[in-house]
């Protein structure tokens, strides 16, 4: 018992709760429960926040990446109605559409997470049976109040935590709140250690199985400890994905040197003396041409695309951002049962007892059959009963055993008893009757008079080194991870008394051998657990099991190094609850991988222990009680077959067949949806150069406008889109997998990207669609500082090759993008249809702009000499060409050492 | 010696197990139950209450003593000053109060007779508003958030100290606040970088919390979050350490200020999951 100062409501005696807490038997008056409701507000796990839905609404129509896509609809707009009829103002209503698309699809995506505090609600009953005022009154279990008496019966929920007074027989199901399924028989008996342990407390949120119990509310609403998990599923804010932080960076970026460039030049028209108008539309060109319009919405349809991939890989991603996110983790916090094991029991060996061999197939057979005689496994179509004894039946029946023979022959059944930690029976076979037990060594031990000899006609007489013999067999299957079971039987001199005890049969027993069971780990987590290291993935298994078994799975699946120690690499749940934070993380850092018999408020503490050491983590978990640490990670996976509602609701990603190895592939998925990203922002960016150079030309030297904004859109919203979306669908590289977790610092736009793809690629096809366009112009008569009228069929020529020349050069920037090192010719381009359409529409498009009227009608482009045509078509080979001369030689360079960053 | 300012309510019941746990840890083991008569609840009714703490004083090996206290009127700077004038001025005296909401108040502490108490300097006040009374005023986890100076910190320090051994769990915490409009802007390296100026800021505050409470160093976590809502961290952090109690310093700035409806302390008092405590800092 605690200190008497100590003392809380858990460590009082039954008749003293109701007086420490201002209560009395016959329950509070209404006077009473109005003063405490006024103080501590009403049993509900609602926190009202006024306007949260719309602020969540207005929040998304508000970021960067919304207002860029409004501010692009808008330039469309005034486009449009500079030039009326080129179809600007569709362009423009597409741009918003995708905007409040974006904003409702990310909109739902947070709401959703609403859907937790519903599930978590369904733990709850509606109305209670309380004690007021002397009478018994069924009240709404929102009224209740600390200090009211409450009575509950089978299959009640509990509404509130309260501290039992009374209790009859009474087993509880706290599986919500301890992840424990196993029901927990309550007393009124004052208690010590924690009040959370306490077997003196109904806890909210958890079911009476049996019996009945009356009890004193101590804590409603919030503050029960079901309402903190409620909370922490529902308030804590997740944080941005590295993904969501990039692209917001990226948004930003552009922006910036978008209306940076384009307020500029609008200044020097302004000292130049152009007028306002003819200003502000070529402003708007440069924005318009800064602004890669179909980059976003190609990220949103890239990141769908990479979540159907996913689902067919057994990962269900409930948020887009997620998709990427997996790919980012740096450690994997995993379950252990049914994630990296099958969560079925199976008996693994069968070990002679003196040796600890394995057994002789007829011993096996035998030692199994008396097993069997001692389970209490169903037979029909399907074995049921207690997961090791339909274990039991299943060994026996793959070693050739009759399983309902041997049912059938069983005389008597002793079922398991927990005290005992054994159970018996009788069984009737053709040399007489046999007294047959299973159980755990230390019950068996002192039972015994003979031990079995593998190789000799009759058993020996147990002695100390027959049983310190046994003993080292039984602690080298413990801790291998087995669950070891001792087999022992007795031949009975005829049948047996229907009202002979148990203990009668029990001693001078023979042990016939040792079932060692376990949870057989899945077959492809070991390589996945490979894949893992490799990839530079951490892997760390947090658990409830005990400390022997974790780790020996551990092993097994390579978590844990063969070079280790044991106990090395695992820490206990005692252990953990007595080091600080700081402590942990130097034991994370000195390579502690296994956590055994920890809480699941334990499982948050090694997630932020790891997030302090700026890790990314994903989290698995199934139970009510996970749901907190799943939202705190920055990747949370439910368990799709053995979860709950809540933790699926409160997860981001949900693992469909339970598998560690899909988390794996989900991985591998996430990393090549990254690489893909960068692959087609760089390429996107690329076509931003040559559409900037026209506006600075014409508003620096006297000549016409090489693009103008409707040529600019048909880029960027038109011949980008597909293959950008193609480049999205690339394949995983092989090298992914073997690659360290990309660093947070590796950025989607970093100068390495945008030097890339404005200063070099960008002026690439700036300079060779302008020597085109000034080509045309002069062979067509124009000179230097001459005017010409923007309906004119020479600027239209000109303007049309020009239009087509980056249209071509984009499919040679678009091979280079595959690759960051190759050439990017791999037939398997062929492949991917997008890639192929891509091209296909690519070179299309540049013949159609310029040979076919309705098309260039629109565009506002003219048909060129054939030969001009052919001479855009080396466009795409030069700039192929010249790409791939600069990776070779920053291959070269990096060979002899230069530190020249990736980008 | 402590003193509590009690009122008869259920709230001041509840607030009474805390200054008796206080009282077993002072060395004078004495407690003072000062009520001021405002016509909320009539002599009759305090002493008869005030009995049952007796009873529970003696079983602690407490000495408890009751003073009825006339007052002036039945307003909150009426209280207040009964209660001034009614209790000994000075650092060796800790005076106990509720913070709780009235009918017709907008805050637990705005406009309160504990208001009025924190911002005096009497004496060192501990208000606190009970929300677990199944606790019996024995908290063995605390959340401490860290806003202020070092010198703010001693106060809580020294309250800490009086719980003493039945500490289990101290969670220092510093919540690194950028503005609303940025949190969402920030960058990974922004992140990390405000995370390692916190963990400047606290360098030691730890282990000085532990000298000075008496609590063994390895009991006593602290942790920097990064935020753009203060009350909203210290809520998750209480329910994530699953605090018994949070102790939290009303800086002079704050006391100086007019506590509204949305001042972080009035909403940490209004949602926290477990029972708040509020000192003067400094």
């Amino acid at each position: 018992m605690e200190p008497m100062r100590n003392r809380q409501i858990h460590n009082l005696d039954p008749g003293e709760v109701l007086r420490h807490l201002h209560t009395r038997e016959a329950g509070l008056g209404e006077h009473e429960v109005r003063e405490r409701l006024s103080e501590v507000g009403p049993n509900t796990l609602e926190v009202k926040h006024r306007f949260r839905v719309l602020k969540n609404l207005g929040r998304q129509f508000t970021n960067f990446f919304t207002i860029l896509l409004d501010i692009s609809a808008v330039i469309c707009f005034i486009a449009d109605h500079i030039q009326p009829d080129e179809g600007m103002n569709l362009l423009g209503w597409a741009l918003l559409g995708v905007s409040v698309l974006n904003a409702l699809f990310s909109f739902v995506q947070e709401y959703r997470a609403e859907r937790a505090m519903e599930e978590l609600q369904k733990f709850l009953p509606q109305r209670v049976l309380v004690r007021r005022d002397g009478e018994d009154r069924e009240i709404l279990a929102q009224d209740l109040v600390p200090g009211d008496v409450l009575e509950l019966r089978e299959g009640d929920k509990v509404p509130a935590d309260a501290r039992l007074i009374e209790a009859q027989d009474l087993i509880v199901n706290n599986a919500p709140l301890t992840g424990e399924a196993k029901p927990v028989r309550l007393t009124e008996a004052a208690q010590g250690g924690l009040l959370t342990e306490s077997v003196n407390v109904l806890f909210a949120g958890c079911m009476v199985k049996k019996g009945r119990g009356r009890a004193a509310v101590f804590a409603t609403g919030g503050r029960t400890e079901f309402g903190k998990i409620a909370t922490l599923s529902h308030e804590v804010k997740r944080a941005p994905s590295p993904l969501e932080r990039e692209t917001a960076h990226m948004v930003r970026v552009l922006t910036v040197i978008a209306v940076a460039m384009g307020a500029t030049f609008f200044l020097y028209g302004v000292f130049t003396g152009r007028s306002w108008w003819v200003n502000l539309v070529f402003m708007m060109g440069i924005i318009v041409a800064n602004v890669p319009e179909g980059l976003l919405p190609t990220f949103t349809l890239s990141l769908a695309m990479g979540s159907l991939r996913m689902a067919k890989r057994n990962v269900l991603v409930k948020g887009l951002n997620a998709v990427e996110a997996l790919g980012a983790v740096h450690v994997i916090c995993t379950d252990k049962t049914g994630t990296l094991t099958q969560n079925r029991m199976a008996v693994t060996s069968v070990r002679d007892p003196r040796a600890g061999n394995e057994a002789a197939p007829a011993d096996h057979a035998n030692v199994l059959a008396m097993a069997l005689c001692a389970s209490d496994g169903h037979v029909g179509d399907e074995l049921g009963g207690d997961p090791l004894d339909v274990a039991i039946a299943q060994a026996y029946g793959e070693a050739g055993g009759d399983v309902p023979g041997a049912n059938d022959a069983i005389v008597r059944r002793f079922s398991f008893d927990d005290a005992l930690r054994r159970a018996g029976g009788v069984a009737h076979g053709e040399d007489g009757y046999r007294y047959c037990v299973k159980g755990a060594w230390e019950s068996l031990r002192p039972l015994l008079g003979k031990i079995s000899v593998p190789g000799q006609d009759g058993p020996a007489t147990v002695d100390e080194d027959g049983l310190a013999r046994a003993d080292a067999v039984v602690h080298r299957m413990a801790t291998s991870g087995q669950r070891v079971i001792a087999v022992a039987y007795r031949d009975l001199d005829g049948p047996p008394a229907a009202d002979v005890p148990q203990d009668a049969f029990e001693h001078d027993l023979v042990l016939a051998g040792f079932l060692g069971a376990e949870d057989p780990i899945r077959p492809e987590v070991p390589g996945a657990v490979e894949q893992c290291h490799a990839a530079g993935i951490g892997v760390v298994m947090i658990t409830g099991d005990h400390p022997d078994t974790a780790e020996a799975v551990a092993r097994r699946v390579g978590i844990v190094r063969s070079d280790i120690q044991p106990g090395g690499a695992t820490l206990t749940g005692v252990q953990l609850a007595r080091i600080s934070k700081r402590e942990l993380m130097d034991k994370l850092q000195s390579g502690i991988t296994v956590f055994a018999r920890t809480t699941p408020e334990q499982k948050w503490k090694v997630v932020s222990a790891f997030k302090e050491l700026d890790r990314v983590v994903a989290v698995t978990g199934d139970g009510v009680n996970d749901a907190p640490a799943l939202k705190a990670a920055d990747v949370g996976i439910a368990m799709g077959r053995s979860g709950t509602d809540v933790a699926r609701e409160a997860a981001q990603v949900i693992l469909l067949d339970d598998n560690f190895a899909s988390i794996v592939s989900g991985v591998e998925e996430g990393r090549t949806i990254f690489n893909n990203i960068r692959k087609f922002t760089n390429y996107v960016l690329v076509s931003n150069g040559p559409e900037i150079m026209p506006y600075l030309l014409f508003m620096v030297f006297p000549v016409p406008l090489a693009m103008t904004v409707i040529q600019i859109l048909a880029i960027d919203l038109g011949t980008d889109i597909v293959p950008s979306m193609g480049l999205g669908q690339e394949k995983p590289d092989p090298e992914v997998m073997r690659q360290p977790p990309r660093a947070h610092d590796q950025g989607l736009l970093t100068f390495p990207v945008i030097a890339h793809s404005y200063l070099f690629l960008g002026l690439i096809e700036a300079a060779f669609a302008l020597g085109l366009f000034f080509w045309v112009l002069f062979d067509g008569g124009w000179v230097w500082g001459a005017d010409l009228a923007t309906n004119a069929p020479l600027y239209l020529s000109a303007t049309g090759i020009t239009l087509s020349s980056i249209i071509l050069m984009q499919i040679g920037n678009l091979f280079g993008r595959r690759s960051r090192t190759g050439t990017g010719l791999h037939p398997d381009f062929l492949k991917n249809p997008l890639i192929v359409g891509g091209i296909v529409f690519e070179v299309v498009f540049s013949w159609a702009i310029l040979y076919f009227p309705p098309l260039s009608r629109v565009l506002g482009t003219g048909p060129v000499e054939p030969v001009i045509y052919a001479v855009a078509w080396c466009g795409p080979f030069l700039i192929f060409g010249l790409d791939f001369a600069r990776k070779k030689i920053l291959a070269m360079l990096r060979a002899h050492g230069a530190r020249i960053p990736q980008g | 010696m402590i003193h509590l300012a009690y009122d008869g309510s259920v709230n001041g019941d509840w607030v009474a197990w805390y200054a008796l746990n206080l009282a077993k840890s002072d060395p004078e083991l004495r407690l003072r139950v000062v009520s001021v008569d405002a016509g909320e609840c009539s002599a009759t009714e305090v002493r008869a209450k005030a009995e049952t703490l007796s009873r529970a004083c003696e079983d602690a090996g407490v000495t408890m003593s009751l003073d009825l206290v006339p007052s002036a009127g039945a307003n909150s700077t009426a209280v207040f000053r009964a209660l001034v004038e009614n209790v000994p001025a000075g650092p060796d005296t800790l005076l106990v109060c509720g913070a709780r909401l009235k009918e017709g108040d907008r805050g637990y502490l705005s406009g309160t007779v504990s208001e009025k108490l924190l911002k005096d300097k009497s004496f060192p006040v501990m208000a606190v508003r009970v929300v677990q009374p199944g606790l019996l005023g024995a908290p063995h986890r605390f959340l401490v958030p860290v806003a202020g100076d070092r010198e703010g910190l001693h106060m809580g320090e020294r309250i800490l100290a009086r719980f003493g051994a039945v500490v289990q769990r101290v969670h220092l915490l510093r919540v690194m606040m950028t503005r609303r409009n940025m949190f969402r802007r920030l960058l990974n390296n922004d992140v990390t970088r405000l995370r390692d100026k916190g963990r400047e800021l606290m360098g030691g505050l730890g282990d000085e919390l532990a000298r000075v409470a008496g609590i063994d160093p390895w009991k006593v976590d602290v942790h920097v979050t990064v935020s753009d809502d203060w009350a909203h961290d210290v809520i998750i952090a209480a329910n994530r350490h699953k605090a018994h109690m949070i102790l939290m310093e009303a800086s002079r700035k704050d006391l100086h200020r007019k506590f509204l409806y949305g001042n972080p302390i009035e909403i940490v008092l209004r949602n926290a999951p477990c029972d708040v405590a509020i000192y003067r800092g400094g």
